[in-house]
């Protein structure tokens, strides 16, 4: 019994003392950019608890699932399309690695201009952002697939369809999962960039504006939102890659 | 991944060169392929200029590229290319400095790294741009708010690396470090700081990608000095070529970085020894 608590408390002493901290001194020192914690965590549940969880936290949300999941899709099939051919993979090879290092966030000002303020372009820019650690790490997933699965799936004759989605997609999977996962993060921070960009609806269009009007404790509370979702999102991402990728561990 | 088992080979299908093949026919047919392929392009490119509504959006191939020669011979670019790297190097330098420190000293127990795994794991999945808003009352849009941003965001992988390499350590190296009796700070300038450098080295070189892509990116949304401020006028005043030619050249810049950093990391791992090396290169 003993030891259970030991343990709770070892995880959770540092948070405490942290938030300790930070209620005290944001109390105490009149800093404008630092408001007290207190009122931050009041206007926090006046706002986001659950009023400006339709009207904000949704089309946040809205724009960085569709996003995301086009980046999956199209990453995965096209990762396929591409492993299929070793001549297609390193012709098309140079293209990816240069789309690779292009930081995704500089493309929101292009489709702004091709595809106006509205949504869709915010969509684009996450999907075109969040493609490529998916669709590479899908490549070199399937390629390597053990030598051994290719032919005996060949011996048993397995159709084309079982073979891609058993034998390769599933020998990938941990490579997969790897690439999904650093694409989860950049299709956050491309969500959040877009939103301050040029947005009018969503969080980081709430927090820019908040901060913008001086309202700075809308701007924390808009802050601390971002946080928790970042949280959320990468917790139940995990718990996903537990269950697909449950026989590697 | 592939181990290579003891068992008699079996004879695999190992691409041989067939009859008539050389290497220079097979680099040869790999550049045309890549001229056909980015051929294609340009053209799907040029043909998304004329075709609706985009005509006004996008600026032709050609014009594109007569501005992107333009932007080579502009000193502002120039100087804008060299605000960025600066930018990503310091915040890099400081986040390299600062995580490898904070990492071994949460390293040197196993309950030091426990107290901080929530804080860890809440901070570094925390969207590095939320940050941004208060970053500007604080900061203004000056490099030391690129900093910020990177050091926030970038510090996270090169800590975690570090951890864990510290955790992966040999058995076996530690016993015979202890069984020879070296001194702690020998020990750990020449045992065990070498031993954690492959590990750490995949955690700088994300945090390099990161350092870019929030230099970059800050100067976009903030108006700090660099390139990505040149790509946000060019947007707000219309100068499409301009705007289109700068995003390549961000592009081309992000991969001379990351090639950049690839290039130091070999050298300084250049004595590691190699297959420990090509297993964790990833």
């Amino acid at each position: 019994m003993t030891r259970r608590l030991a343990n709770i408390l070892i995880a959770v002493w540092v948070p405490v003392l942290m938030l300790a901290t930070w209620w005290i001194v944001s109390v105490s020192s009149p800093n404008p950019y630092f408001p007290p914690l207190p009122k931050i965590l009041d206007r926090f549940v006046e706002l986001w608890v659950f009023d400006k969880v339709v009207t904000d936290l949704l089309p946040s949300l809205t724009i960085f699932g569709w996003g995301y999941l086009t980046a999956l899709v199209i990453g995965i099939l096209l990762g396929l399309l591409l492993s299929a051919s070793r001549y297609l993979e390193a012709v098309v090879d140079p293209f990816l690695q240069f789309m690779r290092s292009l930081p995704g966030i500089a493309l929101i000002p292009a489709f702004i201009v091709i595809l106006g303020i509205g949504i869709e372009s915010k969509i684009a820019v996450v999907a075109l952002g969040s493609l490529w650690p998916i669709l590479l790490n899908t490549i070199d997933g399937i390629r390597s697939t053990e030598p051994e699965l290719v032919r005996t799936a060949k011996v048993y004759r397995v159709t084309a369809w079982n073979f891609a989605t058993r034998v390769k997609l599933s020998s990938a999977a941990p490579n997969i999962m790897a690439g999904a996962r650093v694409s989860l993060a950049i299709a956050l921070v491309l969500t959040v960039g877009a939103e301050l960009y040029a947005s009018t609806r969503g969080v980081g269009h709430f927090v820019l504006q908040s901060q913008q009007a001086f309202l700075i404790v809308d701007m924390w509370t808009g802050i601390i939102v971002l946080g928790i979702v970042g949280y959320l999102l990468t917790g139940i991402f995990s718990l996903l890659e537990r269950r697909f990728v449950f026989w590697t561990r | 991944m592939n181990v290579r088992s003891a068992a008699p080979t079996v004879k695999l299908r190992v691409p041989v060169a067939k009859k008539g093949a050389s290497p220079s026919r097979d680099f040869a047919l790999l550049l045309a392929g890549r001229v056909v392929f980015f051929a294609a392009l340009f053209l799907i490119w040029q043909w998304a200029t004329t075709a609706t509504y985009l005509a006004s959006a996008i600026s032709t191939p050609f014009e594109t590229a007569v501005a992107f020669v333009q932007l080579l011979g502009d000193p502002a670019l120039w100087r804008a290319v060299g605000l960025t790297i600066l930018s990503a190097l310091s915040g890099l330098l400081i986040v390299v400095v600062s995580g490898v420190t904070v990492g071994l000293f949460l390293s040197i127990g196993p309950n030091y790294y426990r107290s901080a795994s929530f804080i860890i794991d809440f901070l570094r999945t925390v969207p590095g741009l939320a940050i941004l808003p208060l970053g500007i009352l604080v900061f203004g849009p000056t490099m030391r708010l690129d900093l910020l941003m990177i050091v926030f965001s970038a510090i996270w992988p090169v800590l975690i690396q570090t951890v864990y390499a510290v955790r992966q350590l040999d058995r076996e190296l530690i016993e015979t470090v202890q069984t020879y009796r070296v001194p702690p700070v020998r020990r750990f300038f020449t045992v065990i700081l070498p031993a954690c450098a492959p590990r750490i080295a995949t955690g700088i070189r994300i945090a390099a990608a990161m350092s870019l892509l929030l230099a970059v990116g800050t100067q976009l949304l903030a108006g700090s000095p660099g390139i990505g401020n040149l790509i946000s006028v060019y947007q707000q005043n219309s100068v499409y070529p301009k705007l289109y030619a700068c995003i390549i050249m961000t592009g081309i810049l992000g991969y001379l970085f990351n090639l950049g950093i690839r290039w130091v990391e070999g050298k300084a791992l250049r004595w590691h020894f190699t297959p420990r090396l090509m297993a964790e290169k990833s």
